[in-house]
């Protein structure tokens, strides 16, 4: 009975885990033909919304990978109020590259496979639906097992890997969730958080960890309220910073009575450095959330030689051919 | 065998102040964190950016020390941040013509990667060299 316990409970975390990966949803009816917004112009609130849903998917890309390279990886670095540090590393590959049509049933498919702790070996594929009522699709890899298992979609409020994030914050969130209102346009002043203790040290997977970035600071952004429609929800808005450029949303304060609840910060990088280049390019160099409730921190860490976007893949890859592939 | 109980709570002591001055530190670095981000949304509503002074946090344009942040907005600032962190690399962008120089700021600013800086310094050196031969 334990041991069935616990293995619920380490599915629960790699369910979790997997997810983070994929993005903050804001809107779900977005493809990757969404045009940018005309140039001078200030757009509304709801298109910032969908613009933020658009960079955060990858959609400028037929594909998107976190590779690994060698032993260099990603890593999600979860530190709790007492001081303790947990580290997962994982790779995950993300196809947009479907045809967009009424005939076509899959938008998208993630791919997810974890390389340390107890999730080492295991692997998770994503598949999000055109049809927007249909629920993702979750198919996990059990290496123990050697048999995949089909999973329901997570709850929005549930937290996951014991990090700082929801599942709702990373990806359930729809469009008819929130009302957006723009509430203005300024400068971002300050740096973006990390796990002060850890910046800059030398650490398993990602070789140094970065230092806080100091980079968008000057850089023009909205403030985009996003008031929930939940009853009785964990926060009552939340305020985005997003870039007037790219629409990379660097920053997400959540308030509940008014008072600061939560933070998440994200770190953003360029892809495409050409000149005339869609500026939503861009891909995360990292992630960092601060729950003041509970004063749990989480730091996800993408290296830069991971990333790889618009390989030559066939669709095939995304397939439950692949997880059983999986070596432990 | 009592100096030995003695002993031992002395240390269980000073491992317990220890502990309790850590969490202090990490609690006070949070804390200006938020102070910085808290200062930053106030902005929003009032217009005017009133920042904590001395934050680690917050960029101190062109008077940038080892205690400030630089801004990267400008030149000078960011060639210094490449002289700290790539002393090596420096030698051969400071020779570069101040137009290779904002080209290369310029892509820092919007990758943020700065192995492919690097990289870009040593291939601007050489077009400069080329140019400079004809």
């Amino acid at each position: 009975m334990r041991r069935l316990n616990k293995n619920v409970m380490q599915l629960g975390y790699f369910l979790a885990l997997i997810i983070c990966f994929q993005s903050t949803a804001i809107y779900a009816a977005v493809d990757t033909t969404l045009p940018l917004p005309p140039i001078g112009e200030t757009p509304s609130a709801d298109e910032i919304a969908k613009q933020v849903y658009f960079a955060n998917h990858f959609f400028t890309f037929r594909n998107f990978s976190i590779e690994r390279r060698g032993r260099t990886m990603t890593v999600l670095i979860n530190r709790s109020s007492n001081g303790k540090v947990h580290a997962t590393a994982l790779e995950r590959h993300l196809n947009n590259n479907y045809e967009i049509s009424p005939d076509q049933a899959i938008r998208s498919r993630d791919l997810a496979i974890f390389h340390s702790g107890k999730l080492r070996g295991t692997g998770m594929l994503i598949t999000e639906y055109t049809d927007e009522k249909k629920n993702k699709d979750y198919m996990v890899w059990l290496p123990a097992l050697r048999k995949i298992r089909r999973f329901s979609q997570p709850q929005h409020d549930d937290a996951w890997g014991g990090s700082a994030f929801t599942f709702g914050d990373v990806t359930l969130r729809k469009p008819e969730d929130e009302t957006h209102e723009l509430i203005g346009k300024k400068k971002l002043q300050t740096c973006l958080g990390t796990i002060e203790e850890l910046e800059g040290k030398h650490y398993r997977y990602v070789g140094e960890l970065p230092t806080r970035s100091c980079r968008h600071i000057d850089k023009e952004v909205y403030g985009l309220k996003s008031t929930t429609k939940f009853k009785s929800w964990w926060y009552d808005y939340r305020i985005s910073y997003v870039d007037t450029n790219s629409f990379a949303d660097y920053r997400t304060l959540y308030f509940k009575n008014g008072d600061l609840i939560k933070v998440i910060d994200r770190d953003w990088g360029l892809v495409n450095k050409e000149d005339g280049g869609d500026p939503r390019a861009l891909f995360w160099k990292y992630w960092y959330g601060l729950d003041l409730r509970t004063g749990q921190e989480s730091w996800a860490v993408i290296p830069q030689k991971v990333v790889e976007y618009n390989k030559i893949r066939r669709n095939s890859f995304w397939t439950e051919k692949t997880l059983r592939k999986i070596k432990r | 065998m009592r100096q030995t109980t003695k002993c031992h709570y002395f240390f269980q002591s000073l491992a317990l102040l220890l502990c309790l001055s850590f969490f202090d530190q990490l609690n006070a670095s949070e804390h200006e964190y938020l102070q910085a981000i808290k200062a930053d949304y106030e902005e929003f509503s009032s217009g005017v950016f009133d920042p904590p002074s001395d934050s680690p946090w917050i960029s101190v344009q062109g008077n940038s020390t080892d205690n400030n942040i630089p801004s990267y907005e400008n030149l000078e600032d960011f060639s210094a941040y490449l002289k700290k962190e790539s002393p090596g690399s420096f030698i051969f962008y400071n020779k570069l013509p101040e137009s290779y120089k904002s080209r290369l700021h310029q892509e820092y600013l919007k990758t943020g990667n700065l192995e492919e800086i690097k990289k870009n310094i040593f291939k601007y050196s050489s077009e400069v060299k080329k140019q400079n031969q004809k």
